[in-house]
């Protein structure tokens, strides 16, 4: 009776943990199998046998393959990926000439090259190569879109998991993460009890304004899960400006690191007037921000590096006062519009001058 | 009777103008506060308001500075159709920015100096194509539309190689005023300042170079020389805006033709200055209305942008307007 409910509760509980449809053929022996897959975009893949020759398009994906290892069966990868400093990625490609397929935004995606590679599988981004499909479909290559870079939540990651291990029926290893993952979740979330309900802006870049994860964002559920507050309240990935910032009043910011050093992140940063607010700001490491950004294994250490990042600044300066100044500011600007006007009328007046003379 | 009833109109569309102009910087000054001011959170709020004031400031003088300079444009050209980003100052301007930061990374005084180079070479590539195929209205826009496309081109080209150094690179493609600050005023100062002194210059000149060559020579103008100013004033000065904020268009093309459309005249003692006030209440309005209204949906979303959006159909309108009336 006991062996029966148990199965029962497994038989309920699977298909909730991964949302895929496997058929009843799949098992974990490495033998011929059909393996039905509904993917992120909805769509329904049939595999006849288990893909050896594998694509994958986005840095995610690469990093669960290695990390479920699978390696072995991956014969090309994305621009990121094939630098991609962790899980030993960027020497394993290079020793075992694995080809860069461009990338990773779709349009950078060299479609030639997975053409010439033959695959028997692409791994693609549904955030970040939905108009390929088309081309992959005309070419009958067969396609499997996983959340990557438009995970809403830490689910859609275990999604995008349970996917790779259902084809290569790793199961198992794929629950181990989970657990891991929650369980890093659970313990840093005590560990910043202190600090619950703290307002916390995720700064992710800086051009045509300052970019914030919003809500719907895996970045959202991080901190949720964490027990700290997101006080970007629109939903996705959008701008906005020093106003606005201000506005939403958090009492940190965390922003990750962005194209070349850290120095130059801090330095756009500096440029946008964040650091004026007086709120404190952190600038994570690019290891720390690749972990808070790539929906991926690597979001297992990202409790810990928000954790580490939140103590050390919090504890070195009184981070809930904002250090807003009081003094009026009107007669500064005030100044300045009299000086602006001025040179208007100064260039009016030269202009004039100079009109007297015969050009 | 005739000349001295011509006259009487003439002299009575001039006072028109100079109250508009009036009105218009009154309505200017209002703006300006109210923008400043509106639903300050704390009125002692030191940030925020210098942070408005910046922005304010920034697209009064942008605006001030292209509705100038497509006056200028639109009168030593004769072509009603033109402004600085239509004869692809702007991406000329933004191709050399880019350049420059990747040669030296981004510098406050090679940025505007680039951006000068870089938009003059681009008008004169424009006006010698123009002239080249006929000099109409069609020749000035067909080859404006060639430059643009490539400068434009390898602008993009470029900011795939610049914006893994400097994140700001992209904020150039579509002009923006959420990242204006202090450290613009000097470039905004030249540049309104080169425009500002041209136009007591030019203001009369203009009005004769309208007339034809030989028209404006028999009234002691030299048409080449008058031309050549107001083109160089109007590329320096516009380029320099480009290099501070990235690429706005249409202000300049819109503004000339409410201007002349208030006053009923092409007088540009009057339309020169009213196309500038025209030009920065015109972009701090759209500013405000990104700042104030859409940031609390979409996010910040480019004010160069939303101007194209109201622009282009302008521009469009313009064009057929002309086309049916047999206008080449």
């Amino acid at each position: 009776m006991r062996f029966i409910l148990i199965t029962l509760c497994l038989l309920v509980l699977t298909p909730i943990v991964f949302p895929v449809s496997v058929s009843l053929a799949a098992n974990n022996s490495a033998e011929p199998r059909e393996v039905y897959i509904e993917d992120a975009l909805n769509r329904k893949v049939v595999l006849k046998r288990v893909p050896e020759r594998v694509v994958s398009l986005a840095p995610s994906i690469t990093e669960m393959l290695f990390y479920l290892d699978l390696q072995r069966y991956v014969v090309g990868v994305d621009s990121i990926s094939y630098s991609d400093p962790y899980l030993n990625i960027s020497s394993y490609v290079k020793e075992h000439e694995v080809t860069d397929v461009g990338g990773y935004w779709w349009s950078a995606i060299e479609v030639e090259k997975i053409l010439e590679l033959d695959p028997e599988l692409v791994l693609a981004d549904k955030g970040g190569h939905t108009p390929l499909l088309e081309v992959f479909e005309r070419y009958n290559i067969t396609v499997i879109y996983l959340n990557g870079g438009s995970a809403r939540s830490l689910a859609d990651i275990y999604f995008d998991l349970g996917i790779l291990a259902t084809i290569y029926g790793l199961s198992e290893r794929a629950s181990e993460f989970m657990d891991l993952v929650d369980n890093a979740f659970a313990q840093y979330r005590d560990l910043l009890k202190p600090y619950e309900g703290l307002k916390v802006l995720v700064v992710v870049g800086v051009y045509n304004g300052i970019w914030v994860a919003g809500r719907a964002t895996f970045i959202d559920d991080v901190l949720s899960r964490l027990g700290l507050v997101n006080v970007a309240n629109s939903a996705g990935w959008y701008a906005v400006d020093l106003e606005k910032i201000s506005e939403l009043n958090p009492d940190i910011v965390i922003a990750t690191q962005m194209a070349g050093s850290r120095e130059e992140t801090i330095n756009a940063l500096h440029d946008t007037g964040i650091y004026d607010l007086g709120v404190p700001v952190i600038v994570l490491s690019q290891e720390a921000s690749d972990s808070l950004q790539r929906p991926g294994p690597l979001i297992q250490y990202a409790p810990s590096h928000i954790y580490n990042a939140i103590t050390s600044m919090l504890q070195t300066q009184n981070a809930l006062e904002h250090g807003q100044g009081t003094e009026s500011p009107i007669t500064e600007l005030s100044l300045i519009a009299v000086a602006f006007i001025a040179v208007f009328v100064i260039g009016v007046f030269i202009g004039f001058v100079i009109r007297g003379r015969k050009l | 009777m005739l000349a001295s009833m011509a006259a009487r109109l003439h002299y009575s569309r001039i006072a028109l103008g100079v109250i508009l102009v009036a009105v218009l910087s009154a309505l200017l000054i209002c703006l300006i506060y109210w923008s400043v001011h509106y639903e300050l959170p704390n009125p002692m709020d030191t940030l925020i308001v210098r942070y408005r004031f910046n922005r304010v400031l920034s697209a009064v003088t942008a605006g001030l500075v292209l509705g100038i300079a497509g006056a200028s444009l639109q009168g030593c050209l004769k072509n009603p159709l033109v402004d600085h980003y239509i004869l692809g100052v702007g991406s000329g301007a933004l191709f050399a920015v880019l350049l420059s930061i990747l040669v030296y990374g981004y510098s406050l005084s090679i940025a505007p100096i680039a951006a000068m180079a870089g938009g003059l070479l681009a008008l004169s590539l424009s006006i010698f194509i123009a002239e080249s195929i006929g000099g109409t209205d069609a020749s000035y826009v067909l080859a404006g539309l060639g430059v643009n496309a490539l400068f434009s081109g390898l602008s993009i080209m470029l900011t795939y190689m610049v914006a893994m150094r400097y994140a700001f690179a992209i904020y150039f493609l579509v002009g923006s005023f959420t990242l204006a600050s202090d450290k613009y005023y000097l470039t905004m100062l030249v540049s309104a300042f080169i425009l500002l002194a041209s136009y007591p210059i030019l203001a009369k000149p203009l009005n004769a170079v309208l007339l034809g060559d030989e028209h404006a020579k028999q009234l002691g103008y030299n048409p080449r020389i008058y031309r050549f100013l107001a083109v160089v004033s109007a590329g320096i000065a516009s380029s320099l805006i480009v290099s501070c904020f990235g690429i706005i268009g249409f202000i300049g093309l819109v503004s000339p033709h409410i201007s002349r459309f208030l006053i009923k005249s092409v007088d540009h003692r009057v339309v020169i200055p009213l196309s500038g006030l025209v030009g920065a209440i015109l972009l701090l309005l759209t500013d405000d209305f990104v700042r104030l209204i859409l940031s609390d949906y979409v996010g910040e979303i480019p004010t160069g942008a939303i101007v194209s959006i109201f622009g282009a159909p302008f521009f469009l309108t313009l064009l057929l307007t002309r086309f049916r009336r047999g206008l080449r």
